[in-house]
């Protein structure tokens, strides 16, 4: 793993700092000791200068000196060996100040040397007492020193020229060098960081396009893992999304190929709508037994055109439609059941079955059931029929065959109930069930039921009570049918409930519906049985039907009836306390356009 | 006594017919089909004709619809009671169009079969 950004960072501060340090403190420590230096220099050269003008001084005393009576030749000696004395010390001050400058000493010391001669040829002479050299030669002589001690002085101001000259050259290569570091620095600093930089710039970037790519759906995409640790890491996660990605992307698509192979390889038809009914997806079955179905088209146009109500396409796209919708005529017939997908878009699945042939068998059936049960009422008819004549002379017969006479009678009537039953429910089955309705009054239905019942409920000594709601509208309904209805529910009540027991029959207006309602304080219905209990022989148990008179089919022919009226049936019931059966049915003014379809207490 | 010709193609029912009828006191007549019924009514001596006819609606050969649709037009208005194993009301509405004076449903409730034979020949 390479070191981290924060460390690579870290270190090229240090580095940065380091240098630009170094390049300072060199820069103005060699500054420091150039005007050091200078200093001392300067210092130097004024002092030589100084002694120059001692050694001048020194020497004009030494000439003096010479100068007095030559008479008193001890003074002159001695003031003379004073001056001397001062001048050579001067000197040896001077040639310690000029040490390390070869021209300066060289300088003094040919001064010293051009002393010695002057000495020699006009001190000494005179200190002796002869006669000196010649003035001419004497003046030459002493202007010899005073020249070069001159020339020290001018030597010096020249040299502290040249200093000047040399220590602000100094100055400005020194500056111009630490500048140079600085900037030295400065660049090293700046290629460091953009090397950083750089080793940064090429991982993200990477990662940038790879996103880009991967957005885009290239979903192979990945980076190359690299850089400080910090994209190195970030490189890695990346890769590993990508993965994740990927691999979740291949288990959908194999998902969803199989689930096209499932759907194209369907029997059934499968269209999917969006909220708005279109058409979204089609499979080939669909394809072929909905013609002209295909992605795009409107699925109320489709079904509409086939002679479904608009009303029913709606609320099967709606998912409130729970029936199976049924298409097509004789030849073809085909089976449509919607759901909703429940996504936040909205939309259904609907799938399509061809029942072409289940609707024939279903055909036959219901013709073969009316066949069968019209075939059976002629010998039903002679067997009862005989029987009654035997009952009606039984004062010919043997007690015993008497007794038999009436097993026939009763037995043959519970056929008989069976038979009409069964054809009611055939006849329904096959759509032949028709309703004549007209406006009926509420109170009048009940009261011709409950006249039919009264007599089996005074039989067992139960109460029947009723109770209408005053000023209800009346109903459109065939009055038969609904009398059939009231008496088969009290049928059930009687014959269910316990001798004593309270059968109350009810109407009330509810919404735009009139509500029927038979209330028994009977046994109740077991919950097992509660769910089929509109179904054809769908009662209770053996012992109940041993110990009832029914053939097991009222239910399901009331259930038939009312909902050939347009209504719907129900129950509640608590076992133990009692059973409540429901009709509720269309006003009249609703009733002219009332629909066959609306199924909603039955499923309560 | 109160004649009651009846048309059915059963055997057994005409026989049961027959018997009920009888044992009630009325005088019975019993034929096969359509054809016989219409032959019965003309070539009978108006005394001696039916006070009341039963027909069966569904019988080989002429039907009973198509007898009393004839019995009709030829000008007999003896009551007529059309017998059926279809309870429907197509074939009520039918007959009360063809000037039927009811419908019996098979299987036959006698009580109702006789009260009404009663009422019609009242």
């Amino acid at each position: 793993m390479n070191p981290s950004l924060a460390n690579r960072l870290r270190i090229g501060f240090a580095i940065t700092f380091a240098l630009l340090a170094g390049v300072t403190v060199i820069g103005v420590g060699r500054l420091f000791q150039l005007r050091q230096d200078y200093e001392d220099d300067i210092s130097k050269s004024f002092q030589l200068e100084l002694s120059a003008e001692h050694l001048r001084q020194a020497f004009l005393i030494e000439q003096a000196a010479l100068r007095g009576d030559p008479e008193n030749l001890g003074a002159i000696r001695e003031r003379y060996q004073r001056a001397r004395a001062a001048s050579d010390e001067t000197a040896r001050a001077a040639l310690g100040l000029a040490e390390g400058d070869a021209e300066a000493t060289e300088l003094v010391e040919e001064r010293t040397a051009a002393e010695r001669r002057w000495r020699a040829a006009v001190a000494q002479p005179i200190l002796r007492g002869r006669s000196p050299p010649p003035a001419a030669n004497q003046a030459g002589l002493g202007r010899e020193v005073v020249r070069i001690a001159d020339d020290l002085i001018s030597y010096e101001t020249d040299r502290r020229e040249s200093l000047r000259d040399e220590v602000s050259d100094d100055t400005r290569d020194t500056s111009l060098l630490v500048g140079a570091g600085f900037v030295a620095g400065l660049i090293a600093a700046v290629l460091l960081f953009s090397g950083l930089i750089s080793s940064m710039r090429r991982p993200l970037e990477g990662l940038v396009g790879a996103a880009g790519s991967l957005a885009g759906g290239d979903l192979q995409t990945r980076v190359e893992v690299g850089g400080p640790a910090e994209t190195a890491t970030l490189g890695m996660a990346f890769n590993e999304m990508a993965d994740e990605l990927q691999s979740a992307y291949k288990r959908v698509e194999e998902n969803r190929r199989r689930l096209a192979v499932i759907l194209n390889s369907m029997s059934d038809g499968v269209v999917t709508v969006d909220a708005r009914g279109r058409v979204t997806e089609v499979n080939p079955a669909a394809g072929r037994l909905l013609p002209p179905a295909r992605l795009g088209m409107l699925i109320g146009d489709v079904l509409v055109e086939r002679g479904v109500p608009e009303r029913r396409v709606q609320s099967m796209l709606a998912g409130t439609e729970q029936e199976e919708l049924r298409i097509g005529d004789a030849e073809s017939t085909l089976a449509l059941t919607a759901s909703r997908l429940g996504t936040p878009e909205g939309g259904a699945v609907i799938s399509v079955r061809d029942v072409s042939e289940r609707a024939r068998l279903e055909r036959m059936k219901d013709e073969f059931v009316l066949t069968a049960s019209h075939e059976l009422r002629s010998p039903l008819t002679s067997v009862h029929g005989f029987a009654e004549v035997l009952k009606l002379e039984r004062e010919k017969l043997d007690p015993k065959h008497a007794e038999t006479v009436d097993i026939i009678l009763s037995n043959t009537s519970h056929l008989v109930r069976l038979l009409n039953d069964l054809l009611d429910l055939a006849r329904s089955d096959a759509g032949r069930l028709t309703i004549k309705a007209e406006p009926c009054d509420v109170a009048a239905l009940i009261d011709d039921a409950v006249q039919t019942m009264r007599r089996r409920t005074d039989g067992r000594g139960q109460r029947l009570e009723v109770e209408v709601e005053p000023g209800i509208p009346r109903v459109r309904v065939e009055p038969d049918r609904i009398k059939q209805v009231l008496v088969n529910l009290l049928t059930n009540a009687n014959e269910y409930c316990p001798d004593g027991a309270t059968i109350t029959v009810t109407a009330n207006r509810v919404g735009g519906e009139v509500e029927l309602a038979v209330a028994d304080d009977g046994p109740g219905i077991p919950v097992d049985q509660i769910d089929h209990i509109f179904e054809r022989f769908g009662r209770g148990e053996a012992g109940a039907s041993q110990r009832v008179g029914g053939t097991g089919l009222g239910l399901a022919i009331a259930k038939s009836l009312v909902e050939a009226h347009g209504g719907a049936i129900g129950v509640t019931s608590t076992p133990g306390k009692g059973s409540t059966f429901r009709i509720v049915l269309p006003l009249l003014a609703e009733s002219e356009d009332a629909d066959p379809d609306t199924q909603v207490l039955e499923r309560r | 006594m109160t004649r009651v010709l009846v048309a059915d193609d059963s055997e057994t029912i005409l026989l049961l017919l027959r018997t009920r009828l009888e044992m009630e006191g009325y005088e019975v007549t019993t034929v096969s089909d359509g054809q016989q019924v219409l032959d019965t009514v003309t070539d009978t001596d108006p005394a001696q004709a039916p006070d009341v006819i039963l027909l069966d609606a569904m019988m080989p050969g002429k039907s009973g619809i198509d007898a009393l649709r004839e019995l009709r037009g030829s000008g007999v208005d003896t009551p007529v009671l059309i017998v059926s194993a279809y309870r429907e009301q197509e074939i009520l509405g039918d007959t009360a169009g063809l000037g039927a004076d009811g419908l019996v449903a098979k299987p036959i409730d006698f009580d109702d079969l006789l009260g009404r034979i009663a009422d019609l020949t009242a």
